[in-house]
């Protein structure tokens, strides 16, 4: 029940709360847990996700669709955490849901449900201070997000603040897969390290084993968002393309595929000796 | 704007410059101190009041600043005539050529 990093590299996975369904996603969580994931972030579909690509923004839209709200994720969270005590937990959120439901509120049930972290997306470290005095109150592990262009004094900032890991962002732009990861990440893990010795996760367009062996090279995990999220589009039948649809069988199938991917994240030559 | 949940909620204005769920910091402070008070147009207000302006002074207010002239024809007859009433035409309404000939249905725009 800590945000801990036991496998090298530490895999952290993204999903989007109540996509396709708040039951798929719990059963998605603990498969993930299961095939290796350290940390499961739990997103809570927002409206206006300004940090996000088209995958999330699809299944943000789909769980809103639904109605899925704060208290139904931070509910999800204690069914997750009743059933796999040791995995990592954290809450990825913007500002304004848990601003709407009560900063106190929010903190109280979050720690009560057994979540070990939050994540704010758009909640700035210098803009921060209730935020983290809540976060301290509960003892929850508040974790900042930090970009290649955040100058040294945010940095430190954030690394002065942050319990649990620091969340490096290996690009600038918006979440979603891409080819070739930039030297940008390697850099800013490096600047981190200069104020912190918390382990680092870096995200944005990390995508498959290369991806996660190069970032297991210079930073302590990967995180995995869109292309989980993409993969339970795929895997479920109402938003799977056709040829999808034909060889699936039902949400179910989500679980499975999403086990099966995060296993082949960590080939063999993808453990570093560090 | 926003719902229960705090999902922003959709807007629509006829201009664009106000078709936005929020508002800034600034405004959002004048209006807690309650050192300004702020009041609303609709679209069709807004649109009338540009047509006014323009027939009746040769002045195109931006759509934007439609609305405040829009306000000030309904402040305007419950004041003496010695009252000072300003109204800020903080834009001009070239920019808004499409859309008014759009909505005022304009021949040959």
């Amino acid at each position: 029940m800590a945000i801990r990093f036991d496998h090298k590299p530490g895999l952290v996975i993204y999903l989007t709360a109540g996509d396709p369904s708040l039951e798929a996603t719990r059963a998605i969580a603990i498969a993930a847990i299961d095939a290796g994931a350290d940390v499961i972030e739990l997103g809570v579909p927002f409206s206006d996700p300004l940090a996000d690509g088209p995958v999330i923004q699809r299944a943000m839209e789909r769980a809103l669709a639904r109605g899925t709200r704060l208290r139904d994720v931070l509910k999800l969270a204690g069914e997750i955490r009743a059933e796999r005590p040791a995995a990592g937990l954290v809450i990825f959120s913007y500002l304004n849901p848990i601003l709407r439901y009560g900063l106190s509120k929010f903190a109280d049930e979050a720690a009560a449900f057994g979540v070990d972290g939050v994540l704010v997306t758009d909640l700035i470290v210098e803009e921060a201070d209730e935020y983290l005095a809540e976060m301290a109150r509960v003892g929850l592990a508040p974790v900042f997000l930090a970009a290649p262009t955040s100058p040294d004094e945010r940095l430190e900032a954030i690394a002065t603040h942050s319990k649990g890991f620091i969340y490096a962002i290996s690009r600038v732009g918006i979440t979603g897969t891409q080819q070739n990861l930039t030297g940008d990440a390697a850099v800013l893990v490096a600047r981190i390290r200069r104020w912190s010795r918390l382990p680092v996760a870096v995200g944005f367009g990390i995508s498959n084993s290369e991806h996660v062996a190069q970032v297991g090279q210079f930073a302590d995990a990967a995180v995995i968002g869109s292309a989980i999220v993409g993969l339970i589009e795929r895997s479920t039948p109402e938003t799977g393309a056709p040829a999808d649809r034909s060889s699936s069988a039902g949400w179910e199938t989500a679980p499975g595929a999403v086990a099966r991917f995060i296993k082949g994240l960590r080939q063999p030559e993808a453990a570093p000796a560090r | 704007m926003q719902d229960e949940n705090g999902q922003i909620a959709l807007t629509h204005s006829v201009s664009a410059g106000l078709d936005y769920a929020s508002i800034g910091p600034e405004h959002a402070a004048l209006h807690d101190s309650g050192r300004a008070e702020y009041v609303s147009q609709d679209d069709r207000a807004a649109l009338d009041a540009v047509v006014r302006l323009a027939r009746t002074e040769g002045i195109l207010p931006a759509l934007e600043s439609a609305h405040a002239v829009a306000e000030a024809l309904r402040l305007a007859p419950t004041m003496a005539a010695h009252d000072i009433l300003v109204v800020n035409l903080s834009g001009r309404g070239d920019k808004d050529m499409g859309i008014l000939a759009r909505e005022l249905h304009l021949q040959g725009a």
